[in-house]
C-alpha cells in the first residue's frame, strides 16, 4: 500500500485524483500531456443512450475565478462507447469509471444493463439531469424523483456505483444519507452550481437555456462546506469531493474535511498537467510529513 | 508528451490603435507549430482572467513567436500590458492545420482584420520551402489605420489590400471587393477573419465549386478537445472548433446554423 492509497468501496484507488466528467473527453486528448495511469481512475464524459447534439452556441461564460456552461451533454451515445471510448480506456492501467446520464428512469437502466457485459470498476451516476417526466426538473432536486431513480438502478449491474448530486440538492445531508440507505458505494459532492447571467445588449439570458452551470475556484467554499457537513452528518460511505480544485492545497482541504478522494474539474481546461503537478505534490507532501492520505480523511472535525 | 512552456516577453508594442503585436521568446527551440493551428496563452496580468486565450502565430523566427492581437476584452488588455522580461505561459500545438501546399499550386489567402496572423504564417511558412508557390493574399480591415504592414515576402505576393467600415452581420465588404477585381486564378483557397466575411466566400467558393478551407474562432474554454463548449454543427455531425478545426472544408460547414 502506497502513501496515497485510498478506497472506494471494494476499489483500491493508487491516489485520490480522479478527473471531473466532462472535463477531458473522454481521455484520448489528454494522453498527449499526461499519463493517464497516474490517475486514482479515469472517469469519462456523462454517456447517454442516443446521441446527443448538446446545447446551441453560447455555451460559455467566463466569470470572475471559473465559468459557466451550458453544454448539453453532447455526446455521441452508446455506439460510440462501444466503437471508441471503451477501446481507449480498456488500455489504460488504472481504475477505469464511467460516467452515464438520463432524462429518464429507464435510460439509466438500460444504459447499465448494457454496461454489464464491459469491465468496469465504477460506474458514476450523474443524477443533475432534468427528468424529463417531471417537465424537466433534475433528479438531484426533487427527491421522489431521486428515491425512484436510486431504487431502480441499485438492482441493475453488480458493479460499484457513485452517485454524483448537485451541490444545491435540497437538504443535502438528507440526500446522501438517502444514498448510503439504498446501498450505494459512494456519493460524488457535487456538480456545477446552477447560474445565470443576463445579455445586457439583447436584454435577455446569455445562456439559451437560462440556467448554466458554474464551476471553479468560485464554488470551492461551497464544495467544501457541503463535505464538511455530510461527513459531519455522520456518514459512512465514502465523499468524493468536487469543485474548484486546482491545487494539492485544496485537495488537502477537501481531505481533512472528510472527502475520501477528489475530483478536479475545470483546472484540467486550464492547465492539462494540474492532476499530474497534485499527484506529485501530494506525494511530497505525504512524505515531508511522514504520513498516508487515509490518515487525514476528516482529521478537521477532530474536536481537541 | 506534450508540455506547457514557459516563455519570455521580449516585445510589446501597438501596431494600430486596435492592435498589437506581442513578441514572445520560447526556450524550447524543437516546438513545430504548422499554418492554421493555434496556441493558448496565459498571464497573470493586473486583472487575472481565469481561461486562457487562443491565438494562432503571426509570425515566428527562431525561438521568437510574434502574435497579432486585437484588444477586445480583459484577456487581450492583461496581454496588450505585458512588458519585457515578463513571463507567459503557453500549450501548443492545438488543432488541425492548413492543409499543406504542393509546390506549384496556386494559393488564394484571405484575411479579416487579425485573421492576418495565421494567413501571414501560411505565406512565411511555406514559401520559403516552396519558392513556386503562387499566392494571392487579399486582406480587409473596417479602418484604414488597422492595415498592417507586412514584415516580408511583399515582392512575391499578389497583394490586395481594403478598408471599409460598413460591414455588418450580414454583410461582407471584403467579399464586394473581391468580386470587383480581375479574376483570381487558384487551386485552394484559405480564409481567416470574422464570420461574415468568412460566410459570403464559403458560400460563393462552394456555389462555385472551388476547394476552400476556413480558420473559425469560437469561444474556448480549453483548446484541447476536453470539454466541448466549442462545438459546432456540421454535415458529419457536431464538431469541436478547437480539436476538430479550427480549420474546416468550408462546403461541409452549415453556415446558416453559425
Amino acid at each position: 500500500m502506497n502513501q496515497l492509497s485510498t478506497n472506494i468501496g471494494s476499489l483500491t484507488l493508487a491516489n485520490p485524483i480522479v478527473p471531473a466528467s466532462g472535463t477531458i473527453g473522454y481521455g484520448l486528448e489528454l494522453s498527449e500531456w499526461m499519463d493517464l495511469n497516474e490517475l486514482g481512475a479515469i472517469l469519462t464524459k456523462s454517456i447517454t443512450l442516443l446521441p446527443k447534439k448538446g446545447n446551441p452556441q453560447p455555451r460559455l461564460f467566463e466569470i470572475e475565478l471559473g465559468l459557466m456552461n451550458s453544454i448539453g451533454l453532447e455526446n455521441q451515445g452508446w455506439p460510440q462507447f462501444v466503437s471508441e471510448i471503451y477501446p481507449f480506456i480498456s488500455s489504460l492501467k488504472t481504475l477505469k469509471w464511467v460516467s452515464i446520464a438520463g432524462s429518464a428512469v429507464s435510460e439509466y437502466v438500460e444504459l447499465l444493463s448494457k454496461l454489464q457485459d464491459f469491465q468496469l470498476d465504477a460506474v458514476e451516476i450523474n443524477v443533475s439531469c432534468p427528468n424529463v417526466k417531471k417537465g424537466g426538473v433534475p433528479f438531484c432536486f426533487h427527491i421522489p424523483s431521486l428515491k425512484e431513480l436510486l431504487k431502480a438502478v441499485k438492482k441493475v449491474n453488480p458493479v460499484t456505483k457513485i452517485i454524483k448530486i448537485s451541490l444545491e440538492s435540497p437538504p443535502i445531508t438528507d440526500i446522501c444519507h438517502m444514498i448510503e440507505d439504498e446501498g450505494f458505494s459512494a456519493v460524488c459532492i457535487g456538480n456545477t452550481v446552477r447560474g445565470l447571467v443576463i445579455d445586457l445588449e439583447k436584454q435577455k439570458p446569455y445562456f439559451s437555456n437560462q440556467i448554466a452551470g458554474m464551476s471553479g475556484p468560485a464554488i470551492k467554499p461551497i464544495a467544501l462546506r457541503a463535505v464538511w457537513e455530510v461527513y459531519q452528518s455522520g456518514i459512512k460511505i465514502p465523499i468524493i469531493g468536487c469543485g474548484g480544485i486546482r491545487s494539492v492545497k485544496d485537495v488537502l482541504e477537501f481531505i481533512l474535511a472528510g472527502a475520501t478522494c477528489v475530483e478536479v474539474g475545470s483546472a484540467n481546461l486550464i492547465d492539462p498537467t494540474t492532476m499530474s503537478t497534485i499527484i506529485r505534490d501530494l506525494m511530497k507532501y505525504c512524505e515531508q510529513n511522514q504520513l498516508t492520505l487515509q490518515k487525514l480523511i476528516g482529521l478537521a472535525h477532530r474536536k481537541e | 508528451m506534450k508540455h506547457p512552456v514557459i516563455g519570455t516577453v521580449k516585445n510589446n508594442r501597438w501596431l494600430t490603435p486596435n492592435i498589437f503585436e506581442l513578441m514572445v521568446a520560447f526556450p524550447d527551440h524543437s516546438m513545430e507549430i504548422k499554418p492554421g493551428q493555434f496556441v493558448e496563452l496565459q498571464c497573470q496580468g493586473n486583472h487575472p482572467v481565469y481561461l486562457n486565450r487562443p491565438f494562432s502565430p503571426f509570425m515566428i523566427r527562431h525561438q521568437d513567436w510574434y502574435f497579432l492581437i486585437q484588444n477586445k476584452g480583459k484577456g487581450t488588455n492583461n496581454l496588450s500590458h505585458l512588458q519585457p522580461g515578463d513571463k507567459i505561459t503557453m500549450l501548443s500545438p492545438l488543432g488541425k492545420p492548413f492543409l499543406p501546399p504542393t509546390a506549384d499550386n496556386k494559393i488564394l489567402l484571405i484575411a479579416g482584420g487579425v485573421g492576418l496572423a495565421p494567413i501571414y504564417y501560411y505565406i512565411s511558412h511555406y514559401l520559403p520551402l516552396y519558392p513556386k508557390l503562387s499566392i494571392t493574399l487579399l486582406h480587409g480591415t473596417s479602418f484604414e489605420e488597422d492595415k498592417i504592414e507586412l514584415p516580408g515576402y511583399l515582392d512575391v505576393l499578389q497583394y490586395y489590400f481594403h478598408a471599409d467600415q460598413s460591414a455588418s452581420q450580414t454583410n461582407s465588404n471584403l467579399f464586394q471587393y473581391y468580386q470587383t477585381l480581375p479574376k483570381i486564378d487558384f487551386d485552394t483557397a484559405f480564409v481567416c477573419g470574422p464570420l461574415p466575411m468568412m460566410r459570403a466566400f464559403s458560400r460563393y467558393f462552394t456555389k462555385e465549386n472551388r476547394i476552400h478551407f476556413v480558420s473559425l474562432e469560437m469561444m474556448m474554454a480549453c483548446g484541447l478537445g476536453f470539454c466541448k463548449g466549442c462545438s459546432i454543427s456540421t454535415s458529419d455531425g457536431m464538431k469541436s472548433v478547437c480539436s476538430d478545426g479550427p480549420v474546416f472544408d468550408g462546403s461541409e460547414l452549415d453556415w446558416n446554423l453559425l
